[in-house]
Formats: structure tokens, C-alpha cells, sequence
């Protein structure tokens, strides 16, 4: 029990101290542009399909969810604001986070920890070049600016999944359904979504990174790689999203003067 | 300044408080080929990466022209690391990229040379190694010594000073074996290079070497030349080059 905690406590601080590690190598000397566009390209596409159609489920769940709440007060007007809000301030961003933790973490730190293991990391840093800022900086700047786009993307398929459960669940049209969605989904509610998407898409890039160039010990380290990452990210993802709704409501309380 | 390529001050190397090398002196001259023996899981591959900047050693010091290689920062051992090519026991090729692109890797990220120079280069490599052929195929796709031909020419293409051989002829035939050392050779006289390899194969050995040491029991004998090493008086030496089944290599301790 001590152990792992202290196992724990270990990786976590393995984890902040490669982080900055990452920031310091960005901040220092940074990759090329190119690398950076080339990994977010493969990243959007390769998780494209899966994050639109799950945002599209997520939007019709949570429409159908507000319907039965919403009825009760005879306020079905009010379902695409209430339904779409909900969605874009923390189902959207939360459900991004896991598909791509579930696609892009394991991708990321499988490939990372083949090449540690097979020496190959090794073999970059023989040839004086530095595999900080030609593997991991590419590979976690992809993912945070890729995970922006597919918010999008999600957001976007989420609305219309949104709206057609409206139309056939809740019975109401097009033009009900869409009208108070500017008057509830706020600059804010945006601006929440898109800062927890990326507080998230932190979180995920540095563990799946981490884990992939600490992998050691052949194929059985890089399998335990890969499941030590799918489960730090969601744990890490998780507590990101409490953290940051905390901090959010304190935000919002202040600057309310409440 | 120091007047050797490099020098081992008391290196020990020790993983999880087992003791593998145990203060191991070594001083190595500019162009000298210096070949490593002993028997396997000795400590041989961890002894060429605390030599050549990879792994630092638990004690002790590593000089390359004087310079300390694991307290200098880290830009300026990247720039040593520039001079440094390193063939690893299993090739360590990138298997995303192309023959041609593993030849490229370096070039593209070290120097600032042109796409026409690059593909000269890759082309010129390609050819010393005999690969021309393969430039396409991915490394999983050509055979094990032309995976050693590939990792070699990989190792060269920024024209390294100091090359690190791990086992260039391991698994080979004794023709292909033989042709890459003749390789390796050839390109050290062109390049007048300092190598460092290691290899159990004693005709090889003696074919390469200036210097021949042995790794045993945590310790770097130092047996000289070809000739001083055949005649050397420590039974472990003489029962490692003959190959004897009895010997202290082999009684249980
Ligand atoms: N990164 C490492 N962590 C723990 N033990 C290691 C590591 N690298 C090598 N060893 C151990 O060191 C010993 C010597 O390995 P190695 O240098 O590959 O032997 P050789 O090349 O002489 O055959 C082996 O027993 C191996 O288990
Ligand atoms: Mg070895």
C-alpha cells in the first residue's frame, strides 16, 4: 500500500518534471512548424470520424435528458440553450479528452515506447540531434491543437444531434429548438468549454508522452506503457475536469461580485 | 588538454546495487581501432553507451578530447554527439522511414544542406554500403546484414570522428561477416577515424584491431596487441580465444 502510494507520488512528480522538461524545450528551442502541422494533421483525421459521431450520440442524450427535466416546468422552449450549454461547457470537451485518450494516448505512447525500447531514441540522441525537440514537442503540440479542432468538429455534430432528438423526441421545430441557444450559450460557456479542452489535451499529451520515452524492458514494458497510460489519462483527465470547474466557479463568483 | 580521443577514469556502473563494471581505466588514442571481447552479459553493449555519451556511468569519469561528457551542458554534448556514430547491437533503424530516409535522418536534422546534397549523399552511402537497391524498402523488409550495412552507413553519414561499432557481424554468415568488416576498414581509413567495436569473433578481431581488451568479471583486461593478446598469460584470455569448455570462464564461482 505504501509502496504504490509512494509509486504514485513518484510518477506524478516524473510527470510535472517532464512537463517542464517539454515547456523549457518549446520555449528554448522549438521544432519546426511543420512537424507540428504534420502531427496535428495525423491526429485530426485519425480521430475525426469517432468524435463526430460520438458528439453527435452525446448531443442527442443530453437533449433527451434536459426533455424530461425541462417538461416538468413547461419550459421546452428553453431545451436547445439548456442542452446545448451543457454540452459545450463540459460533455463536449470531457468526451473529446476520453476518445482521444483512448486513440491518441495509446497510439502516442505505443509508438514512443517501441522507439525507446528498440533503441532508437537512443540512436537519435548518438546523431547529436535531440529527441525532446524532434519527437515529444511535435507529438504534444499535435495533440493540443488538434484536440481544438476536433472540439469543434464535436461540438458542431453534438448541435445537430442536439437538435434532431428535439424535433423527434421533445416534438418542438427547428426554430424553437435553436432560438435561445445565443441567449444561454454564452461567450462564457464557450470560453469554458475551450479552456477545459485544452487544460485536458494538456494533461493527456504530457502522460501519453511520458509514459511512451520512460517505457524500459522490451515488449512487455511497452504494453504496460500503453495501460499505464489509458489509465493515468483518464484518472488525470478526470481531476483536471474537477479542478478546473472549482476554479471556473470561483472565477465566475468573483468577477459576478457575489 | 588532454592528449587522448578518450579516457575512462574509474568508470563502475552498477544497476539496481549490482555491481556490472567495477573501476574500469581505458585510454584511447586518436585513430586507434580498439576492439572489446567477452563473453556475453558481461557488460560489453553498457560499456560502448557510457563510452559514447548514452549511459551514465554510477562512478567514475568520461573524457572525449578532454572534456567531461557527463558534466559539459547538454548543447555542447549534442555537438560532440555530432562527431560520434554509433552502430547498436540490434541496428536500432528507424523503421517508420526508408532505407534512404535513415541515411537522410541525420543529415536533415544536424546540417543545413540542400535536398540535391542530401540525395548525393544518400546515394554515395547507399552505394559504399552496396544497398543502392533497397533505397525504398523499409528496414523491415531487407535482410539482417543488410539491416548492419544500413545501421553502419547511418552511423557515418555525418562523417564521425569516433565510431562505435556494437557488434557489427553478429548472427552473419562468415562472408558477409568478412565484407563488413572490410567495410568498416575501408571507411576508417578514408575517414581516418577512431573506432571502437565490439565483437566475439576472434578471426575478426584480430583482423581490426590496434588494441584488443576483454570485459570479465566487472573488469577491462587490457591484452594489447594481436599478438600480445594470443599470448596473453591470464587463463580467462587464453580460454576465451581458444574457446576451451574448461577454464575459469566456465567453473561455476
Ligand atoms: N538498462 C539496464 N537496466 C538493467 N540492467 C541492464 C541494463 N542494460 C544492461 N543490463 C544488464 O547488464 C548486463 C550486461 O549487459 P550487456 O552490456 O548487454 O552485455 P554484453 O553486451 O556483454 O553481452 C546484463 O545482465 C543486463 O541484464
Ligand atoms: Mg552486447
Amino acid at each position: 500500500m505504501l509502496v504504490s502510494l509512494n509509486n504514485i507520488i513518484a510518477d506524478i512528480g516524473g510527470g510535472v518534471i517532464f512537463f517542464k522538461q517539454i515547456v523549457w524545450q518549446g520555449l528554448t528551442k522549438p521544432c519546426r512548424l511543420q512537424e507540428i502541422t504534420d502531427q496535428t494533421w495525423k491526429v485530426t483525421i485519425q480521430s475525426m470520424s469517432t468524435t463526430a459521431m460520438a458528439g453527435f450520440f452525446v448531443g442527442g442524450i443530453s437533449t433527451i435528458q434536459f426533455t424530461m427535466q425541462v417538461k416538468q416546468f413547461g419550459a421546452l422552449g428553453y431545451l436547445g440553450g439548456l442542452a446545448t450549454s451543457g454540452t459545450i461547457r463540459e460533455v463536449g470537451p470531457l468526451l473529446i479528452a476520453f476518445m482521444l485518450s483512448g486513440k491518441v494516448g495509446a497510439y502516442t505512447s505505443a509508438e514512443l515506447g517501441t522507439m525507446k525500447v528498440t533503441e532508437q531514441i537512443d540512436a537519435i540522441r548518438c546523431l547529436g540531434a535531440n529527441p525532446m525537440q524532434e519527437l515529444i514537442l511535435p507529438r504534444f503540440l499535435g495533440i493540443i491543437s488538434s484536440s481544438f479542432f476536433l472540439l469543434v468538429a464535436g461540438l458542431l455534430m453534438s448541435v445537430l444531434g442536439g437538435l434532431l432528438m428535439g424535433i423527434f423526441f421533445a416534438g418542438i421545430n427547428v426554430h424553437e429548438y435553436l432560438r435561445h441557444i445565443p441567449t444561454i450559450v454564452a461567450g462564457g460557456s464557450v470560453l469554458s468549454g475551450l479552456f477545459k479542452c485544452f487544460v485536458f489535451a494538456v494533461v493527456l499529451a504530457t502522460i501519453c508522452t511520458y509514459k511512451g520515452y520512460s517505457a524500459s524492458g522490451g515488449a512487455k514494458g511497452v504494453g504496460k506503457a500503453v495501460v499505464n497510460t489509458a489509465v493515468a489519462t483518464m484518472v488525470g483527465i478526470v481531476v483536471a475536469d474537477w479542478l478546473t470547474s472549482v476554479i471556473g466557479d470561483s472565477v465566475t463568483m468573483v468577477y459576478l461580485g457575489m | 588538454m588532454s592528449q587522448f580521443e578518450i579516457e575512462c577514469r574509474g568508470v563502475s556502473k552498477a544497476f539496481d546495487d549490482v555491481l556490472l563494471l567495477h573501476s574500469i581505466q581505458l585510454q584511447i588514442s586518436k585513430g586507434e581501432t580498439f576492439v572489446l571481447i567477452g563473453p556475453s552479459g558481461q557488460g560489453k553493449s553498457v560499456f560502448l553507451k557510457i563510452l559514447c555519451g548514452l549511459m551514465p556511468p554510477s562512478q567514475g569519469e568520461v573524457l572525449h578530447q578532454g572534456d567531461n561528457l557527463y558534466q559539459i551542458s547538454d548543447s555542447k554534448r549534442n555537438l560532440k554527439m555530432q562527431d560520434i556514430g554509433m552502430l547498436f547491437q540490434k541496428n536500432a533503424l528507424f523503421d517508420s522511414l526508408t532505407c534512404a530516409e535513415n541515411i537522410a535522418f541525420p543529415l536533415r536534422e544536424i546540417t543545413d544542406q540542400s535536398e540535391a546534397e542530401i540525395q548525393d549523399k544518400i546515394g554515395h552511402f547507399l552505394e559504399a554500403v552496396e544497398l543502392p537497391h533497397a533505397r525504398d524498402l523499409y528496414p523491415h523488409e531487407i535482410s539482417g546484414g543488410m539491416q548492419k550495412r544500413l545501421g553502419i552507413a547511418r552511423a557515418l553519414a555525418l562523417n564521425p570522428k569516433l565510431i562505435f561499432y556494437d557488434d557489427p557481424t553478429a548472427g552473419l554468415d562468415p562472408i558477409t561477416s568478412r565484407t563488413i568488416i572490410d567495410l568498416i576498414l575501408q571507411l576508417r581509413e578514408q575517414n581516418d577515424s577512431t573506432v571502437i567495436a565490439i565483437t566475439n569473433d576472434m578471426g575478426r578481431a584480430y583482423q581490426m584491431a590496434d588494441r584488443i581488451g576483454m570485459i570479465v568479471d566487472r573488469e577491462l583486461i587490457i591484452t594489447g596487441s594481436v599478438a600480445d593478446t594470443k599470448s596473453h598469460a591470464d587463463p580467462r584470455v587464453s580460454q576465451f580465444i581458444n574457446g576451451d569448455l574448461s577454464g575459469p570462464l566456465t567453473e561455476a564461482q
